[in-house]
């Protein structure tokens, strides 16, 4: 049977029915197949070296998926879902794929016995709320402590690096992100909105240079520039900081440009004037200066220093200037940076020179330059109640280094998760496990007629978690399956230990997964499921074959 | 020191700035007695590699699709190099990570490189570089171009890992093709997952000490709604550093007889997207450049073929030069200057390159020297004759390369017969263009006659170049216009849909476009005469 649209558009192409279906399916589970062996602390990280000899390693969904040029429809649709999961929640891209592969395939079986696909969708939606409503039975309230914090940001670490990094770098997530997290909203506020922590005031620092396990938590921040004058000191203890958004660049301006002027004295006297205006403003500073580390030569206080952070240019001469004054001076620091300095220092970033006073200052204990190559980075250290921190990422070469990044990505944004959801749930597969029992059992006897199979299947696809990590903890699928559920018969929460096949309970080795995370996944998961299941026809009519002939 | 950022996006523009790039390298001298002709701080930043030897690389930020880069990758660029070779990376060093590790390698990408010197850091002998010049004229130049599947192919910088921006594919085959909406898109996620304002633009200017300004080659069909975004945020934090630009533009070219198809149409909607851009910018400028299959050439002149390759080089040979006394030793014209000279009335952000190759004997200056136009593409806009005699020149702005004294009097004679202009224009002149790759005379040396060496006056880097702001480019405002408007009355539901913007936008950009044109309406000359300016 023709498909209609091709009476009218003979060069569209149309499949219809158990060809759409299959269509759909086989996208879906090539899909999972290709991520399949990322998924937990043993899957396989793959190495990505494209033609031009640029090297990616990457064991993150989201990082792989974007990378493959994905040709298949239903493939990219999948993709584009999980790509989404990844920038709300930061975790579980992988899982989605899987999920919806899963979920096809299960269907897939019902499907080819005589059910029609729209029973065993209302069967997924009904089995999707119920499995939401048992997640929120299931997370676990228990006191979100720095330990347990740990715990989480070590899970999603030891996914993407080896053991004894993750758990380095577990600490230092979760100190970063502690120390950035806005205080607790009082009581008896009027207002019991709570500020989301916003993972930028932590800054993400790379130096190629030493060994993977030298990357660590600074307690301030490091800055990717040096000073650009010789005689500006490398080193400074006891610093006034100040924050500065005022171009100390002697600038032309568009309309006073050397075209106008009739004679070359009245050009250059307007360049002196222009140039005594960008002195006028250093002088002022220099004046502040002056005014808080005058010291009697004799003191017995520690020598007070005094160090510009500017996100605008400062030139030559500017630069000369404050050199002589023994100013050390950084120009066109990030714009973020102007936020973090004073979460980090204190004072006021400055948006004119006018009305400069002391209190505008901040303060650190040591301010130094390091040189590595050609390049220098500023380190502002020892400073009194830091709210910014920066995580200095050290490797031999840029793909290591990319690969720590994305790792402490996604860590910091599980312990981000952990905090403003207040709870959390097993990991190591043991909310699957439990859901997938629990849809089976009560959930399957409650619903009416045909739709328990949809229903069944959910709950058989859900097994697809613990199923891959034990395949890809090297174990046997079948026998890992049953002692879960022979486990979790018994009532408890038992998730795969990866280290020996058995099960256990992962609460007690500390491996936790975010709510939110599997919140979303049960979500996005069912309804892409139910989308390609109650395809009916797929047509290929792009606008490329409705062109009359002869036009490109 | 004045220094200049550069920016490429896209292919043509990436092949017009290697070729730039490569000029550029032709400058330095390697002994001390050769002063060089340009002042290479400018471009050029100065650093150290990893071994610590001392590099000169582009004041550079290049965009293209990841596929466009062909071998080059920021890996291979000067500082990488040892590091960084396949094999060894997974096992010599420490690895982070003790699981499996599966590799999937794409076929590398051979490195054709028919035209390859030494990077200019490593300085071969001059006498080296001529022999290898000779050898790359004579022994075909065609079958060296048939290898080059890549801008970077014939790149002879070396640049920094900075420098590389791969824009990568888009994950749903969306393309950028005169998409704008896309465009933005891809250059919002670009910026957030690369920190690019932040990252490689900042530090690019953080490392100057008194930047000048940007100077912009753009591919307006693949880049120009990427590169749109991309002033926007950049004049957030630079709000006056001056823009010059050079938008390539698409093929698609407005006509009086309407569009051939609603593709054309979306094309020439972003075009003048990207135009507008430019007009509602303080501190700019641009230069439109049509499609090279529109640019006239005068009948005595080689039509120099159409491929990107020599296209490229004849459009850099002109742009080179015109941008030339930006660089020149020892004092050099600031940005700012040109680009007030050539806006010296405020309100006309445009102009326009044209120029002529002088290697033939009949190509002298008298009545007969017909220059090329690139930025109008003249007989496609209008029908009548493309130098229309009543065209006004506000500003001119010209370079002549390799001119005999004889030759420079002939000149300012010309110049002073030439079309009227209000303003006092400046001409400058340098010795020869240095580069003869892919030039169209250079073609013609190829054959066997040409094994004596060439007079001097057959030069083929001898050429004339001029920037003007002329009421000409209203003719070609008139065109966007019109037609946008003849096709959004025509069928506003169709237009609406291919190109992504609403009617009302799509109205406003209308009336944007006639503001454009009438700003080069020379009436108000007349009346308020000229002294205005003093």
């Amino acid at each position: 049977m023709s498909s209609s649209i091709e009476l009218i558009n003979p060069k569209a192409e149309s499949v219809r029915r158990a060809a759409a279906l299959q269509v759909n399916t086989n996208g879906a589970m090539g899909l999972a197949n290709v991520v399949k062996s990322n998924l937990g602390p043993r899957g396989t990280l793959k190495m990505l070296v494209d033609g031009s000899g640029q090297i990616k390693m990457t064991k993150d969904g989201k990082v792989l998926l974007s990378e493959m040029q994905i040709q298949n429809p239903t493939a990219a649709m999948i993709a584009r879902t999980a790509v989404a999961q990844d920038d709300q929640v930061g975790d579980g891209t992988t899982s989605v794929v899987l999920l919806v592969g899963e979920l096809l395939k299960q269907a897939d079986r019902f499907i080819s016995e005589g059910v029609h696909p729209t029973v065993i969708g209302e069967g997924f939606d009904l089995a999707k709320k119920e499995a939401l409503l048992f997640l929120d039975r299931f997370k676990q309230s228990t006191s979100i402590d720095r330990a347990t914090l740990i715990n989480v940001a070590n899970t999603s670490l030891a996914t993407k690096i080896n053991a004894t990094l993750a758990r380095k770098l577990a600490a230092d997530v979760v100190d970063a992100v502690l120390t950035i997290k806005p205080p607790p909203v009082a009581k008896d506020a009027k207002d019991q909105y709570q500020d989301p922590i916003d993972l930028h005031m932590v800054e993400i620092m790379k130096m190629q240079h030493r060994t993977a396990s030298d990357t660590q938590l600074v307690r301030g921040l490091v800055l990717d520039h040096g000073a650009r004058h010789p005689d500006m000191p490398k080193r400074l203890e006891n610093a006034f900081i100040m924050i500065l958004n005022v171009s100390l660049e002697y600038e032309k301006t568009e309309v006073n440009s050397g075209f106008f002027y009739s004679s070359s004295e009245q050009r250059e006297k307007l360049v002196e004037s222009e140039r005594r205006f960008t002195d006028a403003k250093v002088k002022k500073i220099i004046e502040l200066k002056q005014l808080v580390c005058d010291q009697a030569v004799d003191s017995k206080e520690k020598r007070k220093n005094f160090v510009i952070i500017n996100q605008k240019g400062i030139d030559p001469l500017s630069l000369d200037m404050l050199a002589k004054n023994g100013i050390f001076a950084l120009r066109r620091a990030k714009r973020r940076n102007m936020e973090r300095l004073q979460l980090i220092c204190g004072g006021i970033a400055q948006n004119s020179v006018d009305d400069l006073t002391p209190d505008v200052l901040g303060w650190a204990g040591l301010v130094y330059e390091h040189t590595l190559g050609e390049e220098k980075f500023t380190f502002i250290e020892e400073v009194k109640a830091p709210r910014s921190v920066t995580l200095l990422i050290k490797g031999p070469n840029p793909h290591t280094i990319q690969q720590i990044q994305d790792a402490l990505r996604d860590g910091l944004r599980a312990v981000k998760n952990a905090i403003e959801d207040n709870c959390l749930i097993p990991g190591a597969g043991a909310f699957e496990v439990a859901c997938s029992a629990y849809l089976g059992g009560p959930v399957k006897k409650g619903a009416k007629g045909r739709v328990k199979m949809g229903v069944q299947a959910f709950a058989d696809a859900l097994l697809i978690i613990p199923k891959t990590l034990a395949q890809n903890g090297g174990f046997d699928v079948q026998d890992v399956v049953v002692a879960l559920q022979d486990e979790q018969a018994e009532g408890n929460t038992v998730g795969v230990d990866l280290e020996s096949g058995e099960p256990f309970d992962p609460t007690v080795e500390g491996i936790w997964d975010n709510y939110r995370v599997k919140r979303q996944m049960l979500h996005s998961c069912s309804v892409i499921a139910v989308n390609l299941l109650s395809t009916d026809e797929i047509l290929r009519a792009g606008r490329s074959s409705l062109k009359p002939d002869g036009q490109q | 020191m004045r220094e200049i950022l550069y920016i490429q996006a896209g292919s043509f523009a990436n092949y017009t700035g290697t070729h730039f790039w490569n000029t550029q390298e032709e400058y330095f001298t390697y002994d001390d007695e050769t002063e060089p002709l340009v002042n290479h701080d400018i471009s050029f930043r100065e650093g150290i590699d990893r071994r610590g030897d001392q590099t000169y690389c582009p004041r550079l930020l290049v965009f293209d699709v990841r596929g466009n880069f062909g071998s080059l990758s920021a890996a291979k660029s000067l500082y990488c190099h040892e590091d960084q070779s396949v094999g060894s990376s997974s096992q010599a060093e420490e690895s982070i990570w003790d699981g499996d590790i599966l590799a999937y390698k794409q076929e590398p990408i051979s490195s054709t490189q028919p035209t390859k010197h030494d990077a200019p850091r490593v300085g071969s002998s001059p006498e080296a570089r001529i022999n290898n010049e000779v050898e790359d004229t004579q022994d075909g130049l065609k079958e060296s171009l048939s290898k080059v599947s890549s801008w970077s192919d014939f790149a002879r910088v070396s640049y920094i890992p900075r420098s590389i921006q791969k824009i990568p594919d888009s994950p749903d085959g969306d393309h950028l093709n005169g998409n704008w909406g896309v465009g933005r898109k891809a250059f919002l996620q670009y910026n957030e997952e690369t920190d690019l304002m932040d990252g490689a633009v900042r530090r690019s200017l953080e490392e100057c000490d008194s930047p000048q300004g940007i100077q912009i080659i753009e591919d307006t069909l693949t880049f120009g709604s990427f590169i749109d975004s991309f002033i926007n945020s950049f004049r957030d934090e630079f709000s006056r550093l001056p823009i010059l630009s050079f938008p390539l533009l698409s093929q698609s070219i407005p006509t009086r007889s309407g569009t051939e198809g609603l593709r054309d149409l979306k094309f020439m909607i972003n075009d003048a997207l990207v135009l507008r851009t430019y007009n509602d910018m303080d501190s700019a400028l641009a230069v439109p450049i049509s499609t090279s299959a529109a640019w006239t050439f005068p009948e005595t002149a080689d039509k120099p073929s159409v491929d990107i390759y020599s296209a490229s080089a004849t459009l850099c040979s002109h742009l080179e030069s015109s941008t030339l006394p930006l660089r020149n030793r020892p004092t050099p014209l600031s940005l700012t200057s040109l680009l007030a000279q050539l806006n010296w009335r405020g309100i006309n952000r445009f102009s326009h390159l044209s120029g002529a190759f002088l290697s033939k004997p009949t190509e002298r200056f008298d009545g007969s020297l017909s220059v090329s136009d690139f930025s109008l593409p003249a007989n496609k806009v209008r029908d009548d004759q493309y130098v229309s005699p009543c065209a006004t020149l506000f500003a001119i702005s010209d370079v002549t390369r390799g001119l005999t004294p004889e030759e420079l009097i002939a000149y300012d004679k010309w110049r002073s017969q030439g079309p009227p202009s209000f303003s006092s224009g400046t001409s400058f002149h340098a010795p020869s263009y240095p580069s003869s790759e892919g030039l169209p005379s250079a073609k013609a040396l190829t054959g066997p006659s040409s094994q004596t060496p060439l007079p001097a006056e057959n030069c083929p880097g001898r050429l004339f170049t001029r920037m003007t702001t002329t009421t000409e480019t209203a003719a070609m405002f008139d065109a966007y216009a019109s037609l946008i408007h003849n096709e959004i009355t025509r069928k506003p539901g169709l237009v609406v849909q291919s190109s992504g913007l609403d009617l009302d936008e799509l109205k406003e950009l209308v009336g944007d476009l006639w503001t454009i044109h009438d700003n080069y309406h020379d009436e108000t000359l007349n009346y308020e005469g000229l002294d205005d300016g003093e």
